[in-house]
C-alpha cells in the first residue's frame, strides 16, 4: 500500500529505546550512552541498581567487589545463579547482568573500596578515573566515603530489611530540562510591537457588528483567544489610565467586559473563543516573573567572571542574564502556544510570530554568548552550539542549580544547617509521621559498622541485646550533639530495633524497590533532566511512604 | 489473611444476611444502558429499534424532523455501546450519505457530546436530543462538511434549496446523495 | 494523572497461587509470590519467586516487542516474537530454585470465577482500564460470605514515566476500582471538526488520517497500529496533510505515540511499582506488618514525592456499592406482584422499575420494542421466570443507580 519507499521509519535503536526516547530525547540517551558506572559491592540492591541502568543502555558497568558467592546471596540476588556458587560475585554478577543488553560493555574488578583507595588510588583520581558515576552499596566505613573525590557524583545506598535510603553528593548540579507541564509564556502583559501590531490588525472589526460592515460572525468566533485578550487589554488601559488588570477584582471585572462582547446570536449561543479568553485571564495575564531557580542560576558566583575555564551551561546563562537585562528584565520568548480555537490559518500566523520571536531572542543570547568566548578565548569559541543555546532560552526559566552537602559536611556534628534540618524535622507538627527517625538510625548504623567492622545484630557475634544499647547510646549522643533538648524519641527506638533485627540482611522486594529508586536518580543526574533529590530519600516499606532530606 | 477475613465478618453482621451459589450478575455497563433506555421519553419523531433484541448495545435510530430545513426526511443512525460505557460514550454513525454541515459522507457525525464532551453523567437521552437539534439547527461554523456548511453560511437560501434536492436522491455539487424522504 | 489512563488492548495479570512460605523467618527472608509478564509483571515474578511463593500463575496475552526489551528484563532480542507469559516463567524457573510457575497465553477474560477460586491473592500489572474493571469485577463479585477464602486481595500498580502507583483493594471491604474510576483524567478528544477542517497541530493531522481518512479510504479494513505498513501510511497521509496547511512537527515517532496512545515506560519506575505491589502482597500473606491502607502514589519527576493515603469506598459504586441483598418472594406471585411489593418497600423509593437477570430480560418500561417483548411475563409466575437465589438487577428512575436482590423462595 505504502508506494513510496518507507521515509521516517525509525533505526533499531530508535525501535529498541522508544518507550524511554519519548522521556529524555537524544540529548539524554546520548549522555546515558557516555556514562561509566562502577558499582561496589554486588549486593542484591546494587545489581537491581545496575540492572535498571543497563537496560536503558548506559555506556559501560563495572562491578567491584571482593566476596564469594555464598548460598545466602543466592535467595535475594537474581543476578546470581547456582553456579556461581564460591566463585567471585563481582564476575558472577557482571556476567549475568551484562546479559541484559549486548549494547552495554561491562566488565568486574574483584577488590573493595579501601583497598582501592590505598593501594590504586589512580581509579578514583577525577584526573585519571574511567568511572563517571559511583554506586556505594552499605556497608562502608565513613571514613572511606570521606576520601572520595569531590568531582565525581557518588551515590550511597542503605537497605535493610523493610528501611532503604540513598543519599547523593555530585559537584554543582545545573539543569535546563526539568520537563515542566508547559512552557506556554504568552507575554499578554507585554506584548513586543509585532505582537501588538498583528493584534490590532486582525482585530479592528472585531466590536462592529456585521450588519454595520464590521466582522462576520464565523471570523468573530475564530479569532484565537490571544488576541481577543491582547485587544480588550487595550482598551482596559484606556480607560483605566494605562494600568492593567492585574489585582483579582480587576481581573474579574475584565472578564466580564470580555463576557459582554461575546456575540451570543451564533449557532450554540457562546463563543468559544470568547470563553478560552475569559478562562485563561486569572492563570495567563500576569507580569513576567522570574522563577526561583532561574534567579538562583542568575545570581550564582559562577556566572559573575567568565574566564576561559568557564562551563557553557555559566556562560549561556551570564548572557540570559545581561539579555534579560536589556531586555526590561524579559528572559527569552519560550515560544511556546497552548492549541486554541482557531482556523489554522490564522493560528499558524500567530505561532509563526511567537517562534520568529523566540528565534531572534535566541540569536541576541548566541551573539553575546560569542563575544564572551571571543573575550576570554575560550577553548570552545569556534563550536558554540546554536542548538544548545536555542534549548536553554526555551528552558531560561525553568533553570535549576543544585548544591550538594559534602558528606563531610553531614557527618561533622558542627554543621549548622544539617543540624537544622535535623531538628527542624524532629520539631515538626506531624513528626510523628516523618522518616527522620530513620535517618536517626541508620546513621548510628553506619557509626556502628565503622567501629565495629560488622552490622549491628548478625547474630554470629554478640548478642542482639547488647547490639541495640550500642545503637541507642549512638543515637543518644548524637541527638545531644546536634543540641535536641529532649529525651530518645520512641520512633527511633522502634526504628533502631528493626535495624538490628535486620543484622545487615536485604530481602529481595527492598532491594528492588531501592533498585528503581536509586536507578530513577542516576538518570536524572546522569541525563540532566527532570529534578534529582537532595540530598537524601528515605523509604520505609512499612507505613509505605518516602520522605527527603537536605541533610 | 485471617484478619482481613474478621472485617468482613463485622461488615457482614452489621447488614446481616446469608449467602448461597453465586449467580452470575448483569454488567455495569449493561446495567447503565438498561437504565437509560428504559427511562427514554422519545417525541413522535424518533423512533428506536433492536435488530436484535437480546442485544440492548446495539440499536438504531430513527430521527424523522418535523420542522426546519430537514423536514420530510427520515435518517437512521446506528448506536454502539461498548464494556467501558458509561466512561466511554456510544459510537453514532449515520447509515446514508447525507447533505448536512455536521455529518460527513462517510457517516461521521460532529457532536460535541460524542467525543470532547461527553461525560459519564450524560446519557443515551442527551445524545438522542443533541442529534435531533442537529437536524433543527445544523452549525457551519464548525463542519464536517465544509462545502455544506459555506453553503450555509454564504448562501442560506441556496442550502435550503440543495438540502431538498439532496434528500430527494438528487446531486449537490457532482456528489449523488441517498433518497431520505419517508 | 494521565499514568493511569491507559488504554491499549495488551494487559498482563498475575495471580498469586496458595502462598507457601517455605522457611518465613521474620522480616528478612526469602518470600514471594506471583504475577504478569510485561513491564511490570517481569519484576513481580521475580520478585515473587526470591520472596519465598512457591506457586503462582502468570497470565499473559501478549508476545514480545523489540520495544520492551529497554525494560522486560527476563526478554533478550532471540524472543522477540514468543508469548511474554511462556518465556518470563521458564527464564525465573531456570534461575530460582523450587518455585513453579505456570504461564498462560491469553486474555485475563479466558478464565472463569472457579480458576480464581484456587488463588489466595492476584496482583496485576495490566495496562487497560477494560482489563482492570474485568478483574475487579469479578473479585467482587466472587466474594462470599460463608466461605473466607472466596475473598481474594487484589493489589494493582500501574505507571508512566517517572510516576506510578500501587494500591490494595479488598473485594466489597475497601474502594475498588470502580469507585476510582473519575480519578483517571479523561483523554482529551479534539472536536471531530477540528481535524475535519481547521486542524492546528501536528498531532490532529495524524487523528485526521487514521480516525477520518484511514475508514474512507480503506473501508473494510481495521487499522492495525502494530503494522509497520499501516502505520507508514498513516504517517505519510498526516504529513501530507501537514504541509498542507503549514503545521509542522508530524514524524514517525509523533504518529505511533498518537495512534497507539504509548505511555513512556522505563525499567526503574516499573521496579518501584512493582516491589511496592509485591510488598503489600507479603505483608498480606505472611501478616508480619500493616499493608497498604490502601493507595501510594509515586512522583519522580521532580525529587521524590510519594502520596500515601486512603481511597474512599464510593457508597454508590456500581460494582462494589450496591451488593445483592436478600429479599424474600413467593414462588407463586406473578412478576406484577413481585414489582407491586418492591413499590411497597418503604426504604427504596421504587415506581417503574425495570428488572432484568442475566440470562433474560423480565420488564422493561420502554423504549415500546422492549415493552411490548417483556410485557407477557408480568402475568407470568415468579417461579418460571426465576431461579431460587438468582439476582435481579433492577434500575428505577427512582434511584441514582440501581439495585440488586437475590430471589429466595419462600
Amino acid at each position: 500500500m505504502a508506494s513510496s519507499p518507507p521515509s521516517g521509519s525509525p533505526s533499531s535503536k530508535e525501535k529498541k529505546y522508544d518507550r524511554q526516547l519519548r522521556l529524555w530525547g537524544a540529548n539524554g540517551q546520548n549522555r546515558l550512552e557516555r556514562a561509566h558506572i562502577a558499582l561496589f559491592g554486588a549486593t542484591a540492591t546494587g545489581c537491581e541498581v545496575l540492572k535498571n541502568l543497563i537496560l536503558p543502555s548506559i555506556g559501560r558497568f563495572t562491578v567491584i567487589d571482593d566476596k564469594l558467592v555464598e548460598q545466602a546471596d543466592l535467595g535475594v540476588n537474581f543476578f546470581l545463579d547456582q553456579d556461581s556458587l564460591g566463585k567471585p560475585r563481582a564476575e558472577r554478577a557482571a556476567a549475568l547482568l551484562g546479559e541484559l543488553n549486548p549494547d552495554v560493555a561491562g566488565g568486574f574488578r574483584i577488590d573493595n573500596l579501601e583497598s582501592i583507595l590505598s593501594n590504586t588510588p589512580g581509579l578514583l583520581d577525577p584526573r585519571t578515573t574511567e568511572f563517571t558515576h559511583l554506586l556505594l552499596m552499605s556497608p562502608i566505613p565513613t571514613p572511606l566515603l570521606l576520601q572520595l573525590p569531590a568531582e565525581i557524583p557518588i551515590f550511597f545506598v542503605h537497605s535493610l530489611g523493610f528501611i532503604t535510603s540513598l543519599r547523593i553528593y555530585a559537584p554543582t548540579h545545573t539543569i535546563i530540562e526539568i520537563h515542566p507541564d508547559s512552557l506556554v509564556d504568552l507575554r499578554l502583559f507585554n506584548p513586543w510591537p509585532e505582537l501588538s501590531e498583528f493584534a490590532l490588525e486582525k482585530t479592528s472589526t472585531l466590536d462592529v457588528p456585521e450588519s454595520e460592515g464590521g466582522m462576520g460572525d464565523h471570523e468573530h468566533g475564530h479569532i484565537p483567544y490571544v488576541l481577543l485578550l491582547l485587544k480588550y487589554l487595550e482598551d482596559w488601559k484606556q480607560s483605566h489610565q494605562g494600568h492593567l488588570p492585574g489585582s483579582y477584582s480587576e481581573k474579574t471585572l475584565f472578564k466580564s467586559m470580555i463576557m459582554d462582547r461575546m456575540r451570543t446570536g451564533v449557532p450554540g449561543g457562546i463563543e468559544e473563543n470568547y470563553v478560552e479568553a475569559v478562562n485563561a485571564v486569572m492563570g495567563d495575564l500576569r507580569t513576567a516573573e522570574l522563577s526561583s531557580g532561574t534567579k538562583e542560576v542568575l545570581n550564582d558566583p559562577e556566572c559573575q567572571s567568565i574566564t576561559s575555564q568557564t562551563d557553557e551551561f555559566w556562560i549561556i546563562a551570564r548572557a540570559v542574564k545581561d539579555f534579560a537585562g536589556s531586555n526590561n528584565a524579559l528572559l527569552p520568548l519560550s515560544g511556546a502556544m497552548p492549541d486554541m480555537k482557531a482556523e489554522s490559518r490564522g493560528y499558524v500566523a500567530l505561532q509563526n510570530l511567537y517562534r520568529a520571536k523566540a528565534y531572534s531572542d535566541a540569536a541576541a543570547v548566541e551573539r553575546i554568548v560569542r563575544d564572551y568566548m571571543n573575550r576570554v578565548q575560550h577553548p570552545k569559541r569556534n563550536q558554540i552550539d546554536r542548538d544548545a543555546i536555542q534549548l536553554f532560552c526555551r528552558h531560561s526559566n525553568f533553570l535549576r542549580r543544585l548544591n550538594y552537602r559534602s558528606i563531610a559536611d553531614e557527618f561533622s556534628n558542627s554543621n549548622e544547617q544539617h543540624k537544622g534540618v535535623v531538628l527542624g524535622a524532629l520539631g515538626d507538627w506531624d513528626v510523628e509521621s516523618s522518616l527522620i527517625h530513620h535517618y536517626i538510625a541508620l546513621r548510628a548504623y553506619q557509626e556502628f559498622y565503622t567501629g565495629h567492622g560488622r552490622a549491628p545484630g548478625d547474630t554470629s557475634h554478640e548478642s542482639c541485646e547488647e547490639d541495640y544499647q550500642e545503637i541507642r547510646r549512638i543515637i543518644c549522643e548524637y541527638l545531644k550533639g546536634i543540641g535536641y533538648p529532649e529525651s530518645l524519641p520512641e520512633r527511633c527506638e522502634k526504628v533502631a530495633k528493626e535495624i538490628v533485627r535486620a543484622g545487615g540482611g536485604e530481602l529481595h522486594v527492598t532491594a528492588s524497590l531501592a533498585g528503581g529508586i536509586v536507578a530513577q536518580e542516576v538518570i536524572k543526574i546522569i541525563t540532566r533532566q527532570y529534578v534529582p533529590i537532595n540530598n537524601t530519600v528515605i523509604f520505609d516499606g512499612i507505613g509505605s511512604r518516602t520522605q527527603t532530606f537536605e541533610l | 489473611m485471617l484478619k482481613i477475613w474478621s472485617m468482613k465478618q463485622q461488615q457482614q453482621a452489621a447488614s446481616a444476611a446469608e449467602g448461597g451459589q453465586k449467580k452470575k450478575k448483569v454488567t455495569a455497563a449493561q446495567l447503565r444502558a438498561q437504565k437509560d433506555l428504559s427511562e427514554l421519553s422519545l417525541p413522535p419523531t424518533i423512533r428506536m429499534h433492536m435488530p436484535d433484541p437480546e442485544d440492548i448495545l446495539n440499536f438504531t435510530l430513527t430521527i424523522e424532523p418535523d420542522e426546519g430545513m430537514y423536514k420530510c426526511g427520515s435518517f437512521n443512525f446506528t448506536f454502539a455501546i461498548n464494556s467501558n460505557f458509561p466512561h466511554e460514550p456510544p459510537k453514532v454513525k449515520c447509515t446514508q450519505k447525507i447533505y448536512h454541515p455536521n455529518i460527513d459522507l462517510d457517516g461521521n457525525v460532529c457532536l460535541n457530546i460524542l467525543r470532547e464532551d461527553w461525560k459519564p453523567v450524560l446519557n443515551l437521552n442527551a445524545v438522542i436530543v443533541g442529534l435531533q437539534f442537529l437536524f433543527l439547527e445544523p452549525n457551519p461554523s464548525d463542519p464536517l462538511n465544509k462545502e455544506a456548511a459555506e453553503d450555509l453560511r454564504l448562501t442560506r437560501e441556496n442550502f435550503k434549496r440543495n438540502v431538498k434536492n439532496s434528500m430527494n436522491g438528487g446531486y449537490v455539487k457532482n456528489v449523488q446523495f441517498e433518497r431520505v424522504l419517508k | 494523572m494521565r499514568t493511569m489512563t491507559p488504554k491499549c488492548k495488551r494487559h498482563s495479570s498475575m495471580i498469586l497461587k496458595s502462598c507457601k512460605l517455605h522457611k518465613f523467618v521474620l522480616a528478612y527472608t526469602r518470600g514471594a509470590n506471583n504475577s504478569g509478564a510485561g513491564g511490570l509483571g517481569c519484576e513481580i515474578l521475580k520478585n515473587l519467586a526470591l520472596s519465598g511463593f512457591k506457586d503462582i500463575h502468570v497470565i499473559d496475552m501478549d508476545t514480545i516487542d523489540v520495544s520492551n526489551l529497554n525494560r522486560q528484563f527476563l526478554f533478550r532480542a532471540s524472543d522477540v516474537g514468543k508469548p511474554k507469559a511462556t518465556v518470563a516463567a521458564s527464564f525465573v524457573m531456570s534461575r530460582v530454585k523450587d518455585v513453579t510457575i505456570t504461564p498462560y497465553y491469553g486474555a485475563i477474560q479466558d478464565k472463569d470465577q472457579e480458576y480464581y477460586m484456587q488463588f489466595k491473592l492476584v496482583i496485576c500489572g495490566l495496562d487497560s482500564v477494560e482489563a482492570r474493571r474485568w478483574i475487579n469485577a469479578t473479585l467482587v463479585d466472587m466474594v462470599d460470605i460463608d466461605n473466607p477464602e472466596s475473598l481474594k486481595p487484589l493489589i494493582d500498580g500501574g505507571t508512566e514515566g517517572f510516576k506510578g502507583q500501587s494500591r490494595v483493594i479488598l473485594p466489597t471491604l475497601t474502594s475498588c476500582y470502580e469507585c476510582s474510576l473519575d480519578m483517571l483524567t479523561p483523554q482529551t478528544a479534539v472536536p471531530l471538526c477540528t481535524l475535519a477542517t481547521i486542524p492546528r497541530q501536528p498531532a490532529h493531522c495524524v487523528e485526521w488520517a487514521s480516525i477520518l481518512e484511514w475508514p474512507r479510504v480503506f473501508e473494510d479494513k481495521k487499522l492495525d497500529n502494530d503494522d509497520p505498513e499501516h502505520v507508514q501510511w498513516i504517517y505519510e497521509q498526516a504529513l501530507h496533510r501537514a504541509q498542507e496547511f503549514n503545521i509542522s512537527g508530524v514524524t514517525y515517532s509523533l504518529t505511533q505515540g498518537v495512534i497507539k496512545n504509548i505511555i513512556p515506560a522505563i525499567a526503574s519506575t516499573n521496579a518501584i511499582i512493582a516491589a511496592s505491589c509485591c510488598n503489600e502482597a507479603l505483608k498480606i500473606a505472611t501478616g508480619a506488618n500493616p499493608y497498604l491502607n490502601n493507595y501510594m502514589m509515586y512522583i519522580g519527576n521532580e525529587g521524590v514525592y510519594t502520596h500515601t493515603f486512603e481511597h474512599e469506598k464510593k457508597d454508590d459504586c456500581p460494582v462494589c456499592g450496591n451488593l445483592a441483598t436478600d429479599f424474600a418472594v413467593d414462588p407463586e406471585w406473578t412478576l406484577e406482584e413481585f414489582i407491586d411489593r418492591l413499590k411497597e418497600q418503604p426504604e427504596v423509593q421504587i415506581k417503574k422499575p425495570t428488572l432484568v437477570t442475566e440470562r433474560r430480560r423480565l420488564y422493561y418500561q420502554g423504549p415500546p420494542q422492549l415493552n411490548e417483548q417483556t410485557r407477557p411475563n408480568l402475568e407470568k409466575k415468579m417461579r418460571d421466570l426465576v431461579d431460587n437465589r438468582e439476582e435481579i438487577a433492577i434500575t428505577d428512575p427512582g434511584l441514582p443507580f440501581s439495585l440488586r436482590l437475590n430471589v429466595i423462595f419462600s
